[in-house]
């Protein structure tokens, strides 16, 4: 893709160390998008807001991490969300004291494409024919943007190892990606997008409530709708396949640990307001209330909450042994980023079912430190799928792209089975059959279609350490 | 506002929107056509709005004998896009102003003062 690059200087008054300092400052003259991040190291995230509303409501958040630092001369930054790119902020002392700034930015026609498509341009790609087209319909802002954050890197290497070994049919798949803002709203006008460009299928790895807004747009214009992140199920037409771990497969899974630590038996149960959270409080209800547990409250927050205060004060005043957290991607890191800040990490024992790399890394080191967690897949797995997988990622993308998590690899996974299931059926009419009988040996180890609906898959047991999970065996 | 940007205010309004998505199915289509076709609007409207799109760069007009052909301008979004980010790196740039103590403008255009318990409520997303 071409490259584009943009340029900005400035002459200030304040010397280059000043002006250093400013960099990530949490006070009034943070400059670089109000830049947040932990500390000014090589791997450090970071999180840029673009002014407000200069592209819509729902504020814009860059997500990237640091790549470079030499103290009062440079700070380079790569960023993954919305858009893929980098910036290299120089700056000079002059010799009167004061100093010059420059930013360069480095971005290509994807930063073009979804800004154009955020702003409503009727973005028309005309289906050639010669390719089999398939949607990705992901998260670039919004909560859920934390964790979707190398879900198109993941799509992207699938296409590109699927087309290496001859496409579909003979046609080499052609990725159409859109983006819901983790907004249902959008979803549904993307996944319409997505079908009018000629996408044979659509791979999903957006929340259940955008899930359930693209649900009868995909499977009533025929084509396989895919959710493949963490989902709570459900009944659907046969076309809608759900393969992401489920809410009862993972609170089985971490339960028993979780209250052996705590040393106690009474849960609060924290998430977002939507169907997912709503079903895996119901899911983890029977099982700790099978288990000889007491709920002591069932909360739920809307997408897109900040403050955590009263919620934090609200577990200590419960008397809470374990939290079950259900929040996702911006929120969680910003409760578990409060709950640390608060004093109240050692209070109680935190499982969070999506805590993810991405969302851990952003909670940081330290806050996240033995929060436990449990998916199907974590980028430690020690498959030789998954090291093969992990290699080919690193060397595709680099050493300075975001971490693999289930919910990203999911969408790797979904590409390859879907893949494999056109192929063997050639005739859209025949795809819901081979997709309900979806198997392969994968990076997180074997998985199967189970039932209509479901993938069978592992689950393992993770507690977060410093750079990532401490997977749990035995 | 320089040019470019207007391309994105010119964006705004739904029926502009919707006159945009006529003209990305077609090639060109005269200026009369669109108008029947934006049923929900009197041509003058219609005219106002083809001018607001051709000044921004959006679309683009051909003239053949008395009739005007309007059709997508291929770059004009892309071009409307980079100055859109150019913008926004323009904009990313200290200010020149001492830190800490003094008011300063912060991103979304408010009067704030660096004052530390401001600065509790932020959070790396």
């Amino acid at each position: 893709m071409p490259e584009l690059v943009l340029a900005a200087t400035k002459d200030l008054p304040q010397s280059a160390e000043e002006v250093f300092a400013l960099f990530g400052a949490r006070s009034g003259a943070s400059w670089l998008f109000d830049v947040q991040c932990d500390s000014l190291r090589p791997g450090t995230p970071v999180t840029l807001t673009l002014p407000h509303g200069s592209l819509g409501e729902t504020p814009v958040h860059l997500l990237g991490r640091i790549r470079r630092v030499v103290p009062n001369k440079l700070v380079e930054i790569v960023h993954d969300q919305p858009w893929p790119g980098l910036l290299q902020i120089r700056i000079r002392a002059h010799r009167t004291g004061g100093s010059s700034v420059s930013i360069v930015g480095h971005v290509d026609d994807r930063a073009l494409r979804w800004v154009m498509q955020r702003r409503g341009w009727p973005l028309s790609t005309p289906c050639t024919g010669h390719t089999h087209r398939i949607g990705l319909l992901t998260s670039k802002i919004g909560s859920a943007a934390v964790y979707a954050i190398a879900t198109e890197y993941l799509a992207q290497l699938a296409v590109e190892e699927i087309n290496a070994d001859g496409g579909i049919g003979g046609r080499p798949i052609e990725l159409i990606v859109g983006d819901d803002g983790t907004d249902p709203g959008r979803a549904a006008l993307e996944a319409r997008r997505l079908l009018a460009a000629g996408c044979r299928a659509v791979i999903a790895s957006v929340t259940s409530a955008s899930f359930a807004a693209i649900e009868p747009i995909v499977a009533g214009a025929g084509r396989p709708l895919i959710h493949s992140v963490v989902n709570e199920g459900g009944a659907g037409p046969e076309l809608v396949l759900r393969w992401g771990e489920r809410p009862l497969h993972q609170v089985r899974t971490a339960a028993h640990a979780v209250m052996k630590n705590a040393g106690g038996r009474r849960w609060y149960l924290l998430g977002n307001d939507y169907q997912w959270p709503h079903g895996a409080h119901r899911a983890a209800t029977r099982v700790l209330t099978a288990a000889g547990c007491e709920i002591t409250r069932n909360r739920f927050v809307p997408i897109g909450t900040e403050d955590f205060a009263p919620l934090l004060e609200d577990i200590e005043r419960s008397g809470a042994d374990c939290v079950l957290s259900t929040l996702i991607g911006a929120d969680e890191v910003a409760f578990e980023r409060q709950a640390w800040e608060g004093g109240y990490r050692q209070r109680w024992e935190t499982l969070s079912l999506v805590l993810d790399e991405s969302t851990r890394e952003r909670v940081g080191d330290a806050a996240a430190r033995g929060i436990w967690t449990t998916f199907g897949y974590f980028e430690e797995l020690d498959t030789p799928e998954n090291r093969d997988l992990v290699a080919r990622y690193r060397e595709r993308y680099g050493e300075w792209a975001p971490p693999l998590s289930s919910l990203s690899e999911s969408v790797y996974e979904a590409v390859l089975l879907y893949a494999a299931a056109a192929r063997r059926e050639p005739d859209p009419s025949g795809i819901a059959q081979a997709l309900r009988a979806a198997r392969g040996r994968m990076p997180r180890g074997n998985v199967a279609a189970q039932g209509p609906h479901a993938m069978r898959q592992d689950m393992y047991l993770a507690r977060a350490v410093d750079g990532g999970f401490a997977i749990m065996t035995g | 506002m320089i040019p470019e940007q207007e391309a994105f205010d010119a964006l705004a309004d739904p029926t502009r929107r919707a006159i945009l998505d006529l003209l990305a199915t077609h090639d060109e289509l005269p200026a009369g056509e669109i108008a029947d076709r934006i049923g929900h609007v009197g041509r003058t409207a219609v005219s106002s709005h083809l001018r607001i799109l051709r000044k921004s760069g959006l679309i683009t007009e051909r003239r053949e004998g008395r009739y005007r052909y309007l059709s997508l301008q291929p770059d004009g979004p892309m071009r409307a896009a980079a100055a859109f980010l150019q913008g926004l790196l323009d904009s990313a740039l200290p200010s020149p102003l001492p830190s800490g103590t003094e008011p300063v403008v912060g991103s979304n255009g408010d009067a704030t003062s660096g004052t530390a318990a401001e600065e509790d409520n932020r959070q790396t997303a």
